[in-house]
Order: C-alpha cells, then structure tokens, then sequence
C-alpha cells in the first residue's frame, strides 16, 4: 500500500498542509537525485520545487495507478529533461539530446580523481562530478536504480521506455561510471 | 559492452533482481565466461558505491512551496477549511435537527382529535367539490367569505344545497 495515500487525498481535495507534509517527506532525497542529475546545489532545489508546485496542480489527474513516489520522480525526471533542453539551448547546442553530459553546471568540472574508489571512503561530490559525464539518459536509469531503490518496472514507467532499455541504459551507465572513477 | 549478450542479466544480476530462471541462464554462460564475470564484478561495485552515496540534508521547501500555492488559491479555498471534515462534523447536528423536527410533528398530531380531523378533511372536501361542480355561485361565495366564521357557513350552505 502506498504509504502517502492519505495525503495524497487530502492534498487533492485542496489541502496544502497535507501536501506540505508530502514534501517535507519527499525533498531530502529528491533534491539528492536532482543533484545526481544536475550536479548542481541550487538547481536541483530550484527544479525539486519546480516538481513539487507541478505534481500539486496535477493531482487531481493522479490516478494512483503507480506510487505518489514513481509519479513525483517520474516529473521531476520531465522537468529535469526542460532543463537540460534550456540549457543546452543556452549554450548554443543546436541537437537536444539525452545522450551528452550536463554542459556548464556550477559545479567543478574538473576530471575526478585518480584514486580508484574502493581505495577511499565514498566521495559524493567525485561520485557527482562522474555522474554529469554520463548521458543524461543513463544518468536517470542508474540514480533511480542504485540511489533511489525503484525496481526495473517502476523505472520503464517513469522513463516511458521498455524494459530492456532500462536494463541496457544501467548496465552501460555503471560500466561508464566506472571507467571515470578508475 | 560485452559482445556477448548478456549485458541486461548481468545489470540486473548486479542487483540480485534476476528471476530464478534468467539467473540460471546467466549462471551458465559465467562459469565458461571470465569476460562477463569480470563485468558482473564491475557492476556490482558501482552498485555497491552509488548505494553508499551519501544523502545531505537540504534545505526546508516547504515553506516556499506552501506560500506559492497559496497565493494562488481562490480567496474561498484560502480560508483553509477541510470541507471533508467539516461535512462529517455537521451531519450528526444535520440528523439531530431532522429526528427533532420529526417528533415535534408527531407531537402536534397527537394533540389534534382524530374525528374532528376527520370531520374537517369531509368537511373541506364537500366544500371543495361544490366549488368546482359551480353549486355555489361567485355572489353567493363572496357573502359567505364575508361571514364571521366562512368555512362553517360555506360547509352549511353546502349541505343545504344538497339537501334541496
């Protein structure tokens, strides 16, 4: 059972405190898998927002078929991608596409390290910084896989891809993820 | 990529979410495949590290979340009653009402004797019926609607009429 169906009825009926308790209970790690996403602080909390006002006008039209949860993530993914495609345009890059990383975040951008990451303690902002290399396609699949804990199912849903692709998508992503970290 | 076709069984062999069946599929090609156990080593490892990634505490949106939707409520919904509950609380009163309006009129009808009631409904019906079948002329209507008491004098010179 999904364990905000409560306030996800009440928050449909117009309830902004029932809502708000939804975002408290959701912002943590929604930002967090922005952040893996964008490799940006305030971007991700400025398109975790962004995610926020727009699942609350589209309630009504939650027919809980999935998760509140795979639904939110499955905008702020959407609203990721207008973001990307934004800045993309911004910088002059003629062809959106998923398959590039995040140009100009304002983050480092330096190469990661060179310490080979089971030799260290877990370094999220070398981890992010290999992330943003990744194609933004793959950057989704593995966040929402390993970071989020959705299951290959729940992942085709909130990309609208098949299966197999999901699982095609996180293999390489991993793969690449790896060769950036050595 | 492995060139061996495997790729998907392997992410998800990663992740322990391989069905019983593709597991064992899997697990035949490994034992004769140092490529592909290699892979599945590599992709259990970044598993294991994006897992370990630490989640930092951000900053409270909610605030500026609330107050967005709020100013674009309609000024009704800004006064922020649940009109669910406010239904559910009001109905019981709504049910009260109704069981003692109920019993009030129980109490008048009790009060009235059932023959004179009686009486009074024949009575009226007479009256009406002669009214409609024009045995009582418009003159003489307004005569008797000017008497101290019309509806008895009007019910006598029905009954006289029909005695004629």
């Amino acid at each position: 059972m999904d364990a905000d169906r409560d306030l996800v009825t009440a928050a449909a009926d117009g309830d902004i405190v029932a809502f708000e308790a939804l975002v408290r209970r959701h912002q943590t790690r929604l930002v967090g898998y922005l952040r893996g996403l964008t490799n940006s602080e305030s971007d991700a909390e400025d398109l975790a927002q962004d995610a926020f006002l727009r699942a609350y006008r589209s309630l009504k039209g939650f027919r809980g078929t999935s998760s509140f949860k795979t639904w939110l993530y499955q905008i702020a993914t959407n609203v990721f991608r207008t973001w990307l495609e934004k800045k993309r345009s911004h910088a002059g890059l003629s062809a959106v596409s998923l398959d590039a990383p995040v140009p100009g975040t304002d983050e480092s951008m330096d190469p990661v390290g060179e310490t080979r990451p089971e030799d260290r303690h877990v370094d999220r902002d070398r981890i992010d910084r290999a992330l943003a290399e990744l194609p933004a396609e793959q950057r989704e699949a593995v966040l929402l896989r390993d970071v989020e804990g959705f299951d290959y199912r729940e992942i085709a849903e909130q990309l609208n891809v098949p299966l197999g692709t999901v699982e095609s998508r996180i293999f390489r992503g991993r793969q690449r993820l790896r060769e950036l970290l050595r | 990529m492995t060139m061996h076709g495997f790729d998907e069984l392997i992410a998800q062999a990663a992740d322990d979410s391989l069905s019983p069946d593709r597991r064992r599929e899997l697990d035949a090609h490994l034992t004769a495949c140092a490529d592909c156990r290699t892979q599945l080593a590599a992709q259990r490892e970044m598993r294991a590290l994006l897992m370990a990634r630490p989640i930092l505490p951000v900053r409270d949106l909610s605030a500026a979340i609330r107050a967005t939707l709020e100013a674009e409520q309609p000024w009704i919904d800004r006064l922020n009653i649940n009109w669910r509950i406010w239904s559910l609380r009001v109905a019981p009163v709504a049910a009260a009402i109704a069981v003692v309006a109920v019993l009030l009129i129980r109490a008048v009808d009790t009060t009235t004797p059932n023959d004179t009631a009686a009486a009074s409904t024949e009575s009226s019906a007479s009256v009406a019926s002669a009214l409609w079948t024009g045995d009582v002329s418009e003159d003489t209507l307004v005569t008797l609607l000017l008497h101290a008491n019309p509806e008895d004098a009007l019910s006598s010179y029905v009954s006289e009429k029909k005695e004629e």
